[in-house]
């Protein structure tokens, strides 16, 4: 029996030795075979670490008992009040207020969200203080409405030039006077800062921001940001799952900050009576209380201590499902198109690939590994009516085949034995591969070309790169796919916004099979192309230039995936419809294998001739439809963050100061937070007595700093830090095994050699 | 009886190439991490001369950029590029270069810019010195035009996907990260060991 046991104990020495040699080369710094005995309990050991509270600025003597000190606002994924406090050294950091209520008011309308936030808080000491708020929003919401209370007084913001704003907020803080200043700090995190609370008070915040619920796989879904994913304690795997997402803070004893409670009301208006609701993070309670609307709240009251993800699904539909809203504000009508493709898979139709493959230096090892690997699952997801070639680059591109060939057995074990003597080294010549892949190389007429372009993208000569695609793309497609432990991931998402195509990240070996797999369920099925706003009399045309619509160039949609446009209308909802009597979307869908063209005419679910009419909040006052100008505005600002790579306005020397005057004079106008506007709210009167000093520090240059290096090193690095260990414990370990294995074989059988006469 | 015999000859050559191959492995992953290191002096100091990177290798797809010291350790020569091959070589730049960086005058540290210098390597050779470390250690860089001292005040774990330490906040540092815990059998563990140290003295050499 004991001989059982060592034997295989050798034979999995022995299997995960071979294993991990092979690797070597290639993998010297990632996992070993998890299938291995040894491998599982040391990644136990590295899930459950021991006690870990190292930190945290040991400058001012704060190790070990400093629970509630951050010493970086930003560490903060939940919306959060600091005070600002003021240490010995003078070094400045921010004890988070214990969160006293918090409740979240969201209305959907179709796919329109508005959210208002209201959180209490109360300032516990007996001093006056300035305080920052920290509160995260989903990406992509405008943040547009602040109302702050304090004791008995009510202060609204104003929206205003950046400058302005904080100039305008600074002089009331040294006036003594109660003011409030709302900044965006990151596309998804925004900050409020209130100066002048007086002893014990109370202070409620409330924050409303506008949004549109998010379509995937048939389901409609709003997020609600609660908290920070996870602390690095509790898993590992759910720490930041999006690049702009701020990890958690480490060794800060959180606990107070998560246990408050989170009072959550959703009145949903689906219009369909058939409305299934679910949420995948909390457990919820839903019911009608009118027809095609719902309410939705938490069972119970919840800890704030994950994101609320709610998911509906109406009837389904074969055909394209189109929902279109309109409104007027002042002498523009503002509008929202949502275009969901049909939930039935389209006719396969043969297409043309590309793969692309980074053989450069900075490739070699896991990320070479995975990109070949992504390749390799690419291959198993072709039909045999597609055609497809591969290009291979580092220094200089070279193709397989001089042009597309099947993918029928053969060619693909070409591809594979291709794929095998694939090398990492040399230099990263993107701009050949591109030439190659994007011009040189052709497929069968009529065929779809998909360029997948697998790189890590470590190269510094972008906007050429990004002038090159814009130039050659054509109808090709291009879908960039990053790799390894630092892709460009900058880079790779303009140049598939400019190929019409999506960009993938691939952050661990693990997930190429998964993720590759859905990029091919999409490309395999584009559902709509060549989507274009028209209008259903032609004659009329000309009448659409006086439509401004956002994206400018409508991407692909494919299975599953909605598109959403936004538009603005010079004028007034009756003169519109006799301008301009219908709008239409044209493209193509497949059908039964043949492109077919297609138009959807743009029905009107929702109108809203003034904002007390149209009012998404139902009866309650206190919320007016704010809602499609500000969607617009926010899809205006992100076309012109693209600027840099799709401008052909503007001189490169103009162009930084034009892109702030559009952001400004468009957030201006839609009254939202951005880059370049703020809220701002001051009282009428100064409470603090004169003679008091506020406890805080001015330390807006430090995070004005912050800003604008912080991705210095970060660009470099997307997903995770880098792995940095070797095998080389494990290998000791298990060759310490082997003779364990050797003197327990010889102990019960003798030495071998003896009995050899 | 004969088929034991040899059953048991099997088990024992097996045993022994076990033994070896898992040795020679671990033995070849140190030797590579050592000996790169000396290549990588020499490329160093011709660069130093010739004012240009030096790859120190031909077929090396990096080069030295800066000269790293803690405490009184051997110096350790820190590689541009983060990427795992460079990484079995000696520790590596996550920062795109050091070339923008404003070290200032310690002396009106106010006005000086921020910068975090984030440096990583393998836990288990060239930065199996970090488990060692303390508060007030001393951390050297030489760039070949400047070097600059920091000192230790910072020591965090924290998990891989927790970039935050690549920022620049409003101080000058330098970050050091390499794979925690130091002694775990796995090589794929999710947590990071960083030290921070903050700028003291910076002298021209």
């Amino acid at each position: 029996m004991l001989k059982i046991i060592v034997i295989g104990i050798a034979i999995i020495g022995g299997a995960s030795m071979f294993a991990s040699s092979r690797l070597t080369e290639q993998q010297d710094l990632h996992s070993v075979p998890s299938g291995v005995v040894l491998g599982a309990t040391a990644s136990m050991s590295a899930r459950n670490p021991p006690q870990i509270n190292i930190n945290v600025q040991g400058s001012n003597g704060l190790i070990n008992h400093a629970p509630n000190v951050v010493t970086n606002i930003f560490q903060v994924e939940e919306g959060t009040l600091f005070f600002d406090h003021v240490q010995a050294d003078m070094a400045k950091s921010y004890v988070p207020s214990p969160v006293i209520n918090t409740s979240v008011d969201m209305q959907v309308s179709g796919v329109v969200e508005r959210t208002r936030v209201t959180q209490t808080f109360v300032n516990p000491s007996s001093e006056w203080v300035d305080a920052t708020y920290v509160f995260p929003v989903p990406v992509g919401a405008a943040v547009d409405e602040l109302l702050m209370t304090i004791g008995s007084r009510h202060i609204e913001g104003q929206i205003q030039i950046k400058e302005q704003a904080i100039k305008t907020f600074n002089q009331a803080k040294q006036a003594g006077k109660k003011a409030s200043l709302v900044l965006q700090k990151r596309p998804n995190l925004f900050t409020n800062q209130i100066a002048n609370i007086g002893p014990n008070e109370r202070i409620e915040i409330s924050i409303t921001y506008q949004n549109t619920a998010q379509y995937a796989d048939g389901e409609y879904s709003v997020r609600f940001p609660m908290t920070l994913s996870q602390r690095y304690a509790v898993t590992a795997e759910s720490v930041s799952d999006t690049a702009g997402k701020i990890a958690g803070v480490d060794a800060i004893d959180t606990s107070d900050m998560k246990q408050h409670e989170v009072d959550f009301v959703l009145r949903l208006d689906t219009q369909s009576n058939s409305t299934q609701i679910h949420s995948t993070t909390h457990a919820i309670e839903s019911q009608a209380i009118e027809p095609g609307v719902y309410e939705v709240m938490l069972s119970q009251d919840t800890i704030a201590n994950k994101d609320l993800v709610i998911k509906w699904r109406s009837a389904q539909d074969n055909e394209p499902v189109v929902a279109h809203y309109q409104q007027q504000v002042g002498d523009a009508v503002y509008g929202l198109v949502h275009i969901v493709p049909p939930q039935t898979i389209p006719e396969l139709q043969p297409k043309h690939t590309i793969f692309v493959l980074d053989s450069s230096g900075s490739m070699h090892g896991t990320a070479l590994t995975q990109a070949v690997q992504a390749i390799r699952v690419g291959l198993t997801q072709l039909n045999e009516v597609d055609s497809f070639n591969i290009v291979d680059f580092d220094s200089d591109a070279r193709a397989l085949w001089k042009g597309a060939k099947i993918a029928n057995w053969e060619h693909l074990q070409e591809a594979q034995t291709f794929l095998a003597n694939v090398d990492s080294d040399g230099g990263t010549n993107i701009a050949d591969a591109l030439q190659l892949s994007l011009t040189t190389l052709t497929g069968p007429d009529e065929q779809l070309t998909q360029v997948i372009f697998i790189t890590d993208g470590s190269i510094d000569n972008e906007a050429a790169l990004i002038e090159q695609i814009a130039g050659s793309i054509g109808q090709r497609r291009l879908f960039t796919v990053g790799i390894g432990a630092a892709p460009n991931a900058f880079f790779m998402e303009y140049a598939a916004m400019i190929g019409k195509g999506t960009f993938t990240y691939i952050d661990n070996v693990d997930d190429v099979q998964s993720t590759m797999t859905r990029l091919f369920d999409k490309l395999n099925h584009p559902a709509l192309t060549n989507l274009q706003l028209t209008l259903r009399d032609e004659s009329k045309l000309e009448a659409l230039k006086s439509i401004e619509v956002y994206p400018k160039v409508l991407p692909d949609i494919y299975l599953g995936e909605p598109i959403v446009l936004s538009y603005r209308y010079a004028g007034y909802l009756d003169t519109m419809s006799s301008d301009l009597e219908e709008l239409l979307v044209t493209g193509q869908m497949l059908v039964a294998g043949e492109a077919k063209s297609i138009q959807l005419p743009l029905t009107v679910n929702l109108i809203g001739s003034d904002p007390n009419t149209f009012s998404l909040f139902g009866s309650d006052p206190n919320y007016h439809a704010k809602g499609l100008n500000k969607l617009w505005a926010r899809a205006k600002i992100k076309e012109i963050t693209t600027w840099p790579f799709t401008n052909t306005e503007y001189l490169p020397e103009n162009l930084a100061s034009m892109m702030q005057n559009q952001i400004t004079e468009t957030a201006l106008a839609a009254k939202i937070v951005s880059k370049y506007t703020a809220l701002v709210a001051v009282d009428v009167t100064a409470t603090k007595p004169i003679d008091t000093q506020s406890k805080a520090v001015d330390v807006a240059n430090a995070k004005a700093a912050h800003l604008s290096r912080q991705h210095q090193a970060r660009r470099q690095l997307q997903g995770q830090l880098p792995q940095t260990a070797t095998p080389m414990g494990l290998l000791w370990v298990l060759g310490w095994i082997g003779v364990l294995g050797l003197v327990a074989h010889f102990a019960m059988n003798g030495v071998p050699l003896k009995g050899r006469k | 009886m004969t088929t034991l015999k040899l059953k048991t000859y099997w088990l024992t050559a097996g045993l022994l190439i076990i033994i070896t191959v898992c040795w020679g492995q671990a033995g070849y992953i140190y030797a590579k991490a050592q000996l790169a290191q000396y290549l990588i002096s020499d490329a160093w100091q011709q660069s130093i001369i010739s004012g240009m990177p030096v790859r120190p290798w031909d077929w090396a797809d990096t080069y030295p950029v800066a000269k790293l010291s803690i405490n009184q350790a051997q110096p350790l020569y820190v590689l541009a590029g983060a990427s795992n091959r460079n990484l079995a070589f000696g520790p590596v730049l996550l920062n795109a270069d050091l070339d923008d960086i404003d070290y200032g005058n310690a002396d009106n540290a106010d006005k000086a810019q921020a910068f975090n210098i984030s440096i990583a390597a393998h836990r288990d050779t060239h930065f199996a010195l970090l488990q060692d470390i303390e508060y007030g250690d001393s951390i050297s860089l030489d760039t070949g035009k400047e070097s600059v001292n920091f000192v230790v005040d910072e020591m965090v774990i924290v998990d891989e996907k927790y970039l935050s330490v690549l920022d620049v906040n409003d101080k000058q540092v330098i970050t050091l990260i390499t794979c925690y815990p130091f002694d775990a059998l796995s090589s794929a563990t999710p947590l990071r060991y960083v030290v921070r140290g903050r700028l003291v003295e910076k002298s021209v050499g």
